[in-house]
């Protein structure tokens, strides 16, 4: 990829052609995109039989079960987000281009969330029928998701940005980034809990919308800074 | 003032202050913890609820309140090591990680004690407790992703860019947590209902909190002390420190 | 004090044994916080101290030669000698 073609980009142009890079590479690797899927599936699958099959434990239990799922599948992909880029060099070319590479970085971790956050959340009322939640819940179980993996991803391409240049840097990224993802766990899942209880979703969806435009707002500036050390050390 | 602050970061010049400061800091800290352990431990009355068992609060408190504004100190450190790029932050933000880390340890494990006698079960996911274990999480985080990089420069720097994230992060995780418990709460016990204190209680609790706040610069400084000698073990001014030169 | 006498203290209602070890576990890691460094800094120290004085007889070592005009085994000497 020549680097020149980068520096003569405006930004707007560069923040699309860096979401287009990511997505082709996504797309090119279709197995990468159904991990994290498979993943959810198959750990889904674990619970009946780790609590027993009683439904209504099982569906009383199913909204924390979904989102804690939900979180894990997004921690497994996250360590991948940037490590690509490291290995081939792009990063360091990332870092030359005139543009400010918080925006840069954000094309990557905006294309990341479409190939599995979003992904993620649009399949999740399939296992939510698995576990039994209640229909009324479904919307709120996907409209929290796609607002929480967001947050997640942001967070996550932090500590991958920390970690990428570091071998074996997966269980360190899970040790980082858990504790950060603590508040999105609890809205999103007691967003859902309400709904199931017919009472108020909305409060928790608020929030965690707020937490989005925080994440959005200073996610990519720590990624930035992350993004370079990272260089530095590597 | 400012020449103050620019000395500080004046490595000679900071390992003589600092040493100063260590060797009358020791004896004051050591005193203040000796007696408020005594005071809380054998002269403040027992509580009227929970008898004897509460006076465990002399250290799992003070534990708790430095072990959380050492998060704090960690994160200042680390942001004028990322915009000022001064190296005595980056020693200052590595020190505190193992001091906090400790302890967030202390105020759990102390906390799972007096849960014991209090409400029957070492462990209960209290919002408090809760949050102190995400802190210690927070703590071990730093102090693994400083071990795990090569370079100590950037890891230094790494550490300071998580330390920031964290300190963005801990106001929500403990507003998270609060309401988290207060909704799965059930009605009939409440653990975090504030009470008022006894002053014959609270001044020896004061008296901890000083203590180990002292207790929190000492260990600092003199993780401070180590590195800072490690770090310009080569100059003239540490040879003749050691008395070789 | 409050206590009327020392078992008293030690017991204190049956929470003694909580209270006793809480305070011993809180001392032990208040007392580690402190003496590692301590001790970091102490051998530390005496690794500059002993690097000091390895140096020395290096240089000593090479004044002696250089007064014999033979060539020195101080590697930073070698070129004068040549």
């Amino acid at each position: 990829m020549p680097r020149a073609d980068l520096d003569t980009l405006p930004l707007g142009a560069a923040f699309y052609r860096q979401f287009l890079r990511h997505g082709k590479t996504l797309m090119a690797s279709p197995a990468d995109l159904l991990n994290p899927l498979l993943f959810f599936f198959m750990v889904i699958t674990l619970f009946p039989l780790g609590l027993g099959p009683d439904p209504q434990r099982l569906s009383q239990m199913a909204p924390g079960i979904l989102w804690v799922v939900a979180l894990l599948a997004s921690l497994m992909v996250s360590g991948k987000l940037f490590a690509s880029d490291f290995e081939d060099g792009s990063l360091e070319q990332l870092c030359l281009a005139p543009h400010p590479l918080a925006i840069l970085a954000l094309a990557e971790v905006l294309a990341h969330w479409l190939g599995t956050g979003l992904l993620l959340s649009l399949v999740s009322p399939v296992f939510a029928v698995l576990l039994g939640l209640p229909a009324q819940a479904l919307p709120v179980l996907v409209f929290s998701l796609l607002l929480g993996t967001l947050c997640l991803t942001l967070i996550g391409a932090v500590g991958s940005a920390l970690t990428v240049s570091i071998r074996r840097g997966g269980l360190l990224l899970s040790l980082i980034i858990i504790p950060l993802h603590v508040p999105v766990l609890i809205f999103g899942s007691t967003a859902v809990i309400e709904a199931t209880l017919g009472g108020n979703p909305e409060s928790w969806l608020a929030l965690l919308g707020a937490l989005v435009l925080v994440s959005v707002a200073l996610g990519p500036l720590a990624i930035g800074a992350a993004l370079r050390i990272s260089l530095d050390n590597g | 003032m400012w020449s103050f602050i620019h000395k500080l970061g004046s490595p000679p010049w900071f390992f003589r202050f600092s040493g100063n400061l260590v060797a009358w800091l020791l004896p004051l800290t050591v005193a203040l913890l000796f007696a408020g352990a005594l005071w809380g431990l054998l002269f403040a009355p027992p509580d009227f609820k929970q008898g004897n068992s509460y006076r465990i609060i002399y250290i799992h408190v003070p534990a708790a309140v430095v072990a959380l504004a050492g998060y704090y100190v960690m994160a200042l450190a680390g942001a004028i090591s990322l915009i000022w790029r001064i190296k005595m932050a980056d020693i200052a933000m590595k020190a505190v990680a193992p001091v906090g880390a400790a302890l967030t340890g202390i105020a759990l494990v102390t906390g799972a004690i007096w849960g014991k006698p209090t409400w029957g079960t070492w462990w209960v996911w209290d919002a408090r407790i809760t949050s102190m274990l995400i802190l210690f999480f927070l703590y071990l985080g730093v102090v693994a992703l400083f071990e795990a990089y090569e370079n100590k420069a950037a890891a230094a720097k790494a550490c300071a860019v998580l330390s920031l994230v964290g300190t963005v992060n801990i106001p929500i995780i403990y507003k998270s947590v609060d309401w988290w418990y207060s909704l799965h709460q059930p009605a009939s016990i409440k653990f975090t209902g504030e009470s008022s204190i006894d002053a014959s209680m609270l001044y020896p609790l004061l008296a901890m909190i000083t203590a180990f706040y002292g207790l929190f610069a000492l260990a600092v400084l003199m993780n401070m002390r180590a590195e800072l000698i490690w770090h310009h073990r080569q100059s003239s001014w540490v040879r003749q420190w050691a008395g070789t030169e | 004090m409050y206590f009327e006498s020392v078992a008293e203290a030690i017991y204190m209602d049956g929470h003694g044994v909580y209270v006793w070890v809480a305070y011993a576990i809180a001392t032990a890691l208040l007392l580690w916080l402190v003496w590692a460094p301590s001790r970091q800094l102490r051998q530390r120290k005496a690794w500059i101290i002993a690097d000091g004085q390895r140096r020395a007889s290096v240089d000593a070592v090479a004044s002696a030669h250089q007064d014999d005009d033979v060539v020195s085994v101080n590697p930073d000497q070698m070129e004068t000698h040549r």
